[in-house]
């Protein structure tokens, strides 16, 4: 099978990852995994009995510019056309690495795909918000306690700190139940199957 | 009361953490197409649609009207980039009281939605400037496409228009010769590293910049937890290699960060690289515990105050290079007086 990162050579490699217990496997080739830095080796650690938090980090989502969505890497442009609201040719565009107006993403829109997903790993917006004719400034509100609570259990079980989680846990468990016992609010709680998990 | 004179979480490695969103309106060119006429007239609708929102809390600089020193001095405060100090297009800015939130109207996008806290903040930033940008969408026709996000004139910020940066004093991955290897994996996942000063600018003082790099794809509370993710392990890895430097070399650490101490307190020439590095010095003394190190917040406002700009800003005349450095280590010297005499009484 094909590298799932690259796309392009074939797959030698295969990567377990186990993170909050759920395991799943990748299959790379040995370039893509190099370059998500699963052979480093010799960094000149020195004596420094500092273990790869940063590595282990990374690891929790490998991919971030892998977004499975469909890739249109290599996309040709026919190089007379121009913008017709700004003027701005494709060439213009190479020049500066600007384009010329909103609307050069809809005359220019193949290359463009193809261009974001080498960028981003992908050219679809992903943000249920952005309904800008009825946006309702209110709902925008500070994270909730809950929230929070949340990061930070995710963060702790990611730095293996277990005790610590586990008072986090007990925590949002507390303030769960007690918004769930307000019929205004009907939130529903992820936090028992993490904490099965673990 | 500015927002670097406040305390923020984690400061004894972040100095400070900036969220900003890249918006643009319908119906005009980016800003690198407008001509002045366009400039004008969208400079006015973006200052009238702020000031139907918020009346109060904004003020506008226009550039193009300041000094160079004033124009300097913003810079240094993380307000603008340094290649705004010489643009010829006008460009302005809408700026808060204490600085932590701000609107630059014709960077590289029409407008740059900027919140900026003191240590390592990404969540009250981000819903700082969240708010900010769709009350701006309430007001201003943004755009933006249901298949791309949000519109941008250079492909890189797309989507979301996100940027969360920390700027992050590692004095201790340095000195182990980790930074290298950091940074590189940083990269590789999808993060900016910079320095100081931001896009083009070197590592200077120990301080270096960490922002996302991907800002489509994943919602912006997405990006900003997974910043949060990268940090937080950045941060503990700072702490550990600090830790080990002290137990390795206790006096050889003390005597660099008093040295540099004595230094501030009793110079009379300084120039600006050695009043910064000096400075990472203090901090770092201040992180230890040292007795006698003054606070992070004071630490970073005197950091702000010895900028080329904001030193001829201060004295309120043009100096040149020799009267800058007598004026500098002026004013750090009778700053560590002050607060020696303020600690003994």
């Amino acid at each position: 099978m094909l590298c799932e990162k690259c796309h392009i050579n074939e797959a030698n490699i295969s990567v377990k990852t186990n993170i909050h217990g759920v395991t799943k496997t990748y299959q790379l080739c040995s370039e893509c995994a190099q370059k998500q830095g699963l052979f480093q080796s010799g960094f000149g650690f020195e004596s420094f009995p500092m273990s790869n938090y940063l590595g282990q980090a990374l690891f929790n989502f490998p991919f971030v510019t892998l977004n499975n969505q469909p890739k249109t890497i290599g996309t040709q442009i026919d190089k007379s056309i121009r913008c017709p609201a700004c003027g701005q040719k494709y060439t213009d565009f190479r020049k500066t690495g600007l384009f010329g107006c909103p609307e050069c993403y809809s005359t220019f829109h193949d290359v463009i795909c193809s261009m974001l997903d080498q960028i981003h790993g992908g050219h679809i917006h992903n943000d249920t918000q952005i309904v800008p004719q009825n946006i309702d400034v209110e709902k925008v509100k500070p994270l909730t306690e809950i929230e929070q609570l949340k990061s930070e259990l995710k963060e702790k079980v990611q730095l293996e700190q277990y005790e610590e989680a586990a008072l986090i846990r007990d925590k949002i468990k507390e303030l769960t139940a007690a918004e769930k016992s307000n019929p205004a609010n009907n939130i529903e709680s992820e936090i028992e199957s993490e904490g099965d998990e673990k | 009361m500015s927002w670097y004179e406040e305390h923020g979480a984690d400061q004894d490695v972040v100095i400070s953490t900036r969220v900003r969103f890249a918006r643009n309106i319908k119906g005009y060119k980016f800003p690198h197409l407008l001509n002045s006429e366009k400039t004008a007239e969208l400079t006015n609708e973006v200052v009238t649609a702020v000031q139907r929102l918020d009346p109060k809390s904004f003020h506008m600089v226009e550039l193009n009207s300041m000094n160079l020193i004033d124009k300097q001095s913003l810079a240094e405060r993380h307000l603008i980039s340094p290649q705004l100090i010489n643009s010829k297009q006008n460009k302005s800015l809408l700026i808060n009281q204490n600085e932590d939130l701000s609107v630059l109207i014709l960077d590289e996008d029409h407008l740059r939605i900027q919140a900026i806290k003191a240590g390592f903040s990404p969540d009250q930033a981000f819903v700082q400037a969240k708010n900010l940008a769709v009350a701006l969408e309430s007001v201003l026709e943004i755009a933006c496409d249901q298949e791309f996000g949000y519109l941008t004139a250079c492909p890189t910020n797309v989507g979301t228009g996100l940027r969360i940066s920390a700027l992050l004093h590692v004095p201790g991955l340095e000195y182990l010769n980790q930074l290298k290897y950091m940074i590189d994996s940083l990269r590789r996942s999808g993060f900016t590293v910079r320095g100081y000063y931001g896009e083009g600018s070197s590592e200077q003082g120990q301080m270096l910049q960490i922002s996302n790099q991907i800002t489509l794809g994943k919602t912006d509370q997405e990006l900003v937890n997974q910043f949060k993710t990268i940090l937080s392990v950045f941060i503990k890895q700072e702490r550990e290699a600090r830790k080990h430097w002290y137990e390795r070399e206790q006096i050889k650490l003390q005597d660099k960060i008093y040295r540099s101490k004595a230094i501030l307190s009793n110079a009379y020439l300084i120039g600006h690289e050695e009043a910064f590095n000096c400075l990472s010095d203090v901090r770092l003394g201040r992180a230890l515990g040292f007795e006698g190190f003054p606070d992070y917040t004071d630490i970073l406002t005197l950091t702000y105050l010895i900028g080329v700009g904001s030193i001829q800003k201060k004295e309120g005349q043009i100096l040149n290079s020799e009267q800058r450095d007598i004026a500098r280590a002026k004013l750090i010297k009778k700053y560590f007086a002050d607060f020696i005499n303020n600690k003994d009484h």
